[in-house]
């Protein structure tokens, strides 16, 4: 394998080239480091963030252990046990393990995929401040006593107004819900990264693992979070305005909160789970240095457990009532899940079977992580028996299967990672022999906390009371699993202190491939990633190619330069990973922090109920994503060399581009929220016969034609406006102006009509629940269309001043996809609100 | 004209559900319809000619096994529509939604594998300029727009007005099972057809994934109804003397978790198809069109 190969850059370099890559990569010094939007900063940004997250909540677990160790305790009142049990398991979920997996997915999936920085920096960017500074405040109520108290999953009505009169729920209902919106965020940019930034030749069949759990991850997060977007809306609109959703006297259902709510947590769970998996997959292939076993049935399994898990949200809700048939369906579908989940762990196995194992922290990581794990399911078909679960539901046994699922399926590979790709990312990698003590200690700590809880629960303790009385004898195993989590304490702190001792993270001098893994994270230095970008024959191209990283680092593949100045990486096929252009890429600013802090501005001061500030800093908030928006789409500019004989257009518009694939993923969020609220008003209407109740007259047939007209008209102009832009530097754009314009007009305008038409009739929000669903959805379209109005004030601006035309329209065609779907969206709401009362009643 | 015999059979095939439901006999538990039959054996005939005669040419159009997927979905159009189900499905709504699944589902899916479009291929407008004909082509093969109209047909046939002038009325019945089993047709033909383009199957996975989605949530409906929606097998129920609320929940069932099955097993297969092999050869040409 000596052969001189042609490579697509002949070596050596152009002096120079070099520099000026780095010139146009180089990230900002002092403060204005922290407007760096490149994914290797916020990667680490993020994942630091996570982790202090984690030991936060990991503190309250600790408080819990010490008010239960004993019996009779009273360490904490009851009270302060409500909000620390609640900020627990909220903090964990929300603030610590979904956007740990995403952070990882920030911060090595370019370079895993041969990219330069992930596709819509800013919006990582945006993603992880609205995080930060809106999970920080989150915390913060702790310590005003204001913490929500109602548990993490918050079921009515004891959150709602009449059992929860203070703010608490406000606050987790707005902090919640705004930092699903950061995580939808966050998974838009990993769905587009993953599809259209891989390396060229790296097929979908040549992707590594991570890359894959993070689609099947991204694409779970815009199905299931906006049900929870949904929930959280519905409760607050209950709480804020008296819309009263599950307020049974008036037609709601508290049901309907479990179901939106576990439609999301069920698959919440695995959007935890399978990132992690993917995360294993990678680590095991290289600490055994073979390659992963059964790959492609890997990847079936990640996606099958994805595709199953939005099926089996009812199985959380065993002991609500349901009906007796409906539980044995789900008791069968609930034990589908454990076959994907049992692929991935043999194909681990044999994996680890087929190679020679050497130990190291990670490997200590995995095999505990593999046990705890399958433990944890073990228990989870367990409690897919009903009439088990209906003995063990909301006892600790409960609590015990949640957390070995949790802490083997996503904490222990997590930690691992962390021991795994520092040295990717630090100067120096972490101890491997602290590694291997605090992988020991932590998993013994684990079981020593947990596997007594199963007993303890069985033996009827139920979960979330704060103490319990010494007769009934629990007292010997609570203090056990209070010295169990006293020694994952003890094994967090000496990864503290690891971290502090070892943990340097730099650019470009990393301690590199220690581990000899064979994939492209390990070639990537510098904030740029690749000096150039390799073609990719084979899943582990480090193993099957040696020169490949030195070829790498000389400059001898694609794009070794910077060919506009800009920051640049290339944009290949869906399927096939052929290159079509060269994508140019903001540089650092601070319109994503600006943004992101008073948008968690905003929602924070809603609960408290400062409304006007809350607008002021709305409108700031708009006005800074509004400043960033009017810099994007640079245009198109001629095709560019890359090497090996390919011409690269740069910043292309139309079917190909990058921005319509992120714009088709916001309306599949889009649409799945409103069906959420769709949802919403067909559950009520089986929950409720008087739809409408009485004393609601029939809509106007005028006012429905009128808005279905122009809503119709909104489309058509906007579709009109594009076939009148100007060629460039030729005229200007008033005339698509126009019609864009008015078609913003006419689709708000379709909106008041239309609202104006159900106040007419005497529907009115707070009266029934019939109202509120109505009202919701009614008021979800004017939202959109006010959105779009936005928008459309910014393509307008863009068009009079030259910035879109008839080359130059990127922007313009995500502005018509929005716009064309917001009348779709109009016109399917306008049957429902009017036409399915008539029919029903 | 031998030609169009296919064509005429694809047509006839189309025709069945509706009618096959005007000739059905009410209440009779051992209801077989000669008439319903006997369309589909045409429908099997006619594909055994258009296939006898593609043989004719260089190579094999249709390799046996397809072929015989074809007669397999024929087969069970059959027995959904000409068997005692069908009367059972005047009777019980569970029977009736295990009738609706198998039309929507196995059947059309059996059929399409067969390829019964390679076979009529030639007789459709391929290289229409006018930009309607583009349109509407374009609309014919995209899975997105064929999941929308088979989401409509199903959702709006289950609102209890329409559902139950259904049952009181054959026409409506038989055009209401028309428009279940040729949107399914045009679903399922749409997602075969992009996921042999290596660039479809991702668009032909997520139609199948948002089907199998509000699919599970129109099933979660019917199953956790506080009250039976469709009086008429309300007023069955009060004769045959069983749990009307019971029947609306196994038929919401069995529509969640099987029905739910199948698209998932389809999806998988999809996905396995896309996640493809570490090895076919690559070449690092840029694409034709940017």
């Amino acid at each position: 394998m000596t052969a001189v190969r042609d490579l697509p850059n002949a070596l050596p370099r152009p002096p120079g080239e070099e520099e000026a890559l780095r010139r146009a990569w180089a990230a900002p010094k002092g403060i204005k480091v922290l407007s760096e939007i490149n994914n290797s900063y916020i990667g680490l940004y993020y994942v630091s963030t996570a982790v202090f997250f984690f030991i936060f909540a990991g503190i309250l677990a600790l408080l819990i252990r010490a008010q239960l160790a004993l019996p009779d305790s009273d360490v904490v009142s009851p009270d302060l046990y409500n909000q620390l049990f609640t900020m627990h398991g909220t903090v964990m979920m929300f603030l610590f393990a979904v956007p740990a997996v995403e952070a990882v997915g920030v911060l090595l999936l370019p370079n895993m995929l041969g990219a330069r920085d992930l596709p819509f920096p800013r919006l990582s960017a945006y993603a992880f401040w609205a995080y930060f500074i809106g999970g920080t405040a989150f915390l913060g109520s702790l310590f005003l006593d204001v913490a929500p108290r109602a548990g993490w999953f918050m079921y009515p009505p004891l959150s709602g107004m009449e059992f929860t009169p203070d703010i608490s729920a406000d606050l987790w209902l707005l902090g919640i819900g705004f930092i699903e919106i950061s995580a939808i965020a966050g998974a838009i940019e990993i769905i587009v990264g993953v599809l259209r930034t891989r390396a060229p030749g790296m097929t979908l069949g040549r992707m590594p693992v991570f890359g894959w759990a993070m689609l099947v991850f991204g694409a779970m997060i815009v199905f299931a979070f906006p049900s929870m977007i949904v929930a959280t809306l519905l409760l607050e609109l209950e709480r804020a305005f008296d819309w009263p959703f599950f307020i049974a006297e008036r037609g709601g259902d508290s049901l309907l909160w479990q179901h939106l709510f576990w439609f999301f947590g069920h698959p919440e769970v695995y959007i935890i789970f399978l990132p992690a998996a993917g995360m294993v997959s990678m680590m095991v292939p290289t600490i055994v240095r073979h390659g992963l076993v059964g790959y492609r049935l890997v990847v079936l399994a990640l996606s099958a457990t994805g595709l199953i898990s939005f099926g089996l949200w009812v199985h959380h809700m065993f002991a609500t009532g349901l009906p007796r048939i409906a539980m044995a369906f789900f008791s069968a579908a609930g034990m589908l899940v454990a076959i994907p989940s049992g692929i991935q762990v043999f194909a681990w196995i044999a994996t680890f079977a087929s190679g020679r194992f050497r130990p190291s922290a990670p490997a200590f990581f995995l095999l505990g992580a593999l046990l705890v794990f399958v433990i944890g399911g073990l228990t989870g078909v367990m409690v897919a028996i009903v009439p088990f679960d209906q003995q063990v539901h909301d006892t600790f046994f409960i609590v015990a299967h949640l957390h070995y699922v949790l802490i083997g399926g996503m904490v222990m590979p997590f930690l691992g990672a962390i021991y795994y790709w520092t040295p990717a990312v630090s100067r120096k990698a972490l101890s491997d022999r602290t590694g291997r003590i605090v992988a020991i200690l932590f998993f013994t700590g684990v079981n020593v906390t947990f596997l007594p809880m199963h007993l303890t629960g069985l033996v009827g303790m139920p979960r979330r009371v704060y103490t319990y009385p010494e007769a009934l004898g629990w007292g010997g195993l609570n203090l056990l699993s209070s010295l169990g989590a006293v020694i994952i304490a003890a094994s967090v702190l000496l990864f503290l202190v690891d971290l502090t001792r070892n943990f340097r993270p730099t650019m470009r001098k990393t301690a590199g491939n220690v581990y000899g893994a064979g994939t492209l994270e390990w070639v990537a230095t510098g904030i740029n990633g690749f000096r150039s970008i390799p073609r990719v024959e084979r899943r582990e191209p480090l193993w099957a190619d040696e020169t490949l990283a030195n070829e790498i680092e000389a400059g001898a593949w694609y794009l070794p330069n910077t060919a506009t100045g800009h920051r640049e990486t290339i944009v290949t096929s869906t399927v096939d990973a052929r290159p079509q252009y060269i994508l140019t890429l903001p540089g650092p600013g601070w319109s994503p922090v600006v943004a992101a802090l008073f948008t968690a501005a905003f929602f924070l001061l809603l609960t408290v109920k400062a409304t006007t500030i809350a607008a002021i800093c709305g409108l700031i908030a708009v006005a800074s994503i509004l400043v960033w928006m009017w810099g994007a789409d640079r245009g198109p500019r001629p095709a560019v060399p890359i090497g090996g004989g390919i011409n690269l257009p740069i910043d292309i518009a139309g079917r190909h581009s990058h921005a319509r694939l992120g714009t088709l993923v916001l309306m599949l969020v889009l649409s799945a929220i409103f069906a959420g609220l769709l949802f919403a008003y067909v559950y009520l209407w089986i929950t409720d016969a008087a739809w409408p109740p009485a004393g609601i007259a029939p809509t106007s047939a005028g006012g429905v034609a009128g808005s279905a007209l122009l809503l119709v008209a909104a489309a058509g102009l906007f579709l009109a406006a594009g076939r009148f832009l100007p060629r460039p530097g030729t005229g200007t754009g008033v005339l698509p102006s126009l019609g864009m314009g008015l078609s913003a007009i006419a689709l708000l305008a379709a909106s008041a009509l239309d609202i104006w038409n159900l106040a007419d009739a005497g529907v009115t929000p707070s009266g029934s629940a019939y109202g509120a669903a109505v009202f919701v959805i009614a008021s979800g379209q004017a939202l959109l269309a006010l959105a779009l109005a936005v928008v459309t004030g910014l393509l307008v601006a863009k068009a009079l001043v030259g910035r879109i035309n008839a080359e130059r329209r990127l922007s313009f065609e995500v502005g018509r996809l929005l716009v064309l779907y917001a009348a779709g969206q109009g016109l399917v709401a306008l049957v429902v609100i009017h036409l399915f009362p008539r029919i029903a009643a | 004209m031998l030609r169009r015999i296919p064509i005429a059979g694809l047509g006839l095939l189309l025709a069945v559900p509706a009618l096959a439901h005007g000739a059905a006999t009410e209440g009779d538990a051992a209801s077989f319809d000669p008439f319903a039959g006997s369309i589909i054996v045409a429908a099997a005939l006619a594909y055994g000619v258009g296939l006898r005669r593609a043989a004719n040419g260089r190579r094999r159009l249709v390799p046996p096994l397809r072929a015989v997927s074809f007669m397999a979905g024929c087969a069970v159009f059959f027995a959904a529509l000409a068997s005692p189900l069908h009367s059972q499905a005047d009777l019980y709504l569970a029977a009736h939604m295990v009738q609706h699944i198998v039309l929507v589902t196995v059947a059309p899916l059996l059929v399409l594998v067969g390829r019964p479009d390679l076979l009529i291929l030639g007789v459709l407008p391929r290289r229409g300029r006018s930009s309607p004909a583009r349109f509407a082509r374009a609309a014919l093969r995209s899975p997105t727009i064929a999941a929308a109209a088979h989401g409509i047909a199903i959702w709006a046939w289950h609102a209890p007005p329409l559902f139950d002038a259904a049952l009181q009325n054959e026409a409506l019945h038989a055009l209401e099972h028309f428009s279940f089993v040729a949107t399914a047709l045009w679903f399922w033909a749409a997602v075969l057809a992009a996921t042999r383009r290596a660039s479809g199957r991702i668009e032909a996975l997520i139609a199948v994934l948002a089907t199998l989605i509000h699919g599970g949530i129109l099933g979660a409906l019917l199953a956790f109804s506080g009250r039976p929606l469709y009086p008429a097998y309300a007023d069955e129920a009060a004769l045959l003397g069983y749990a009307p609320l019971a029947d609306q929940q196994l038929a919401g069932l069995i529509m969640w978790v099987p029905g739910g099955a199948f698209y998932l097993a389809v999806g998988l297969w999809i996905a396995f198809r896309l996640i493809g092999q570490e090895t076919p050869p690559y070449s690092a040409a840029p694409s034709g069109k940017v």
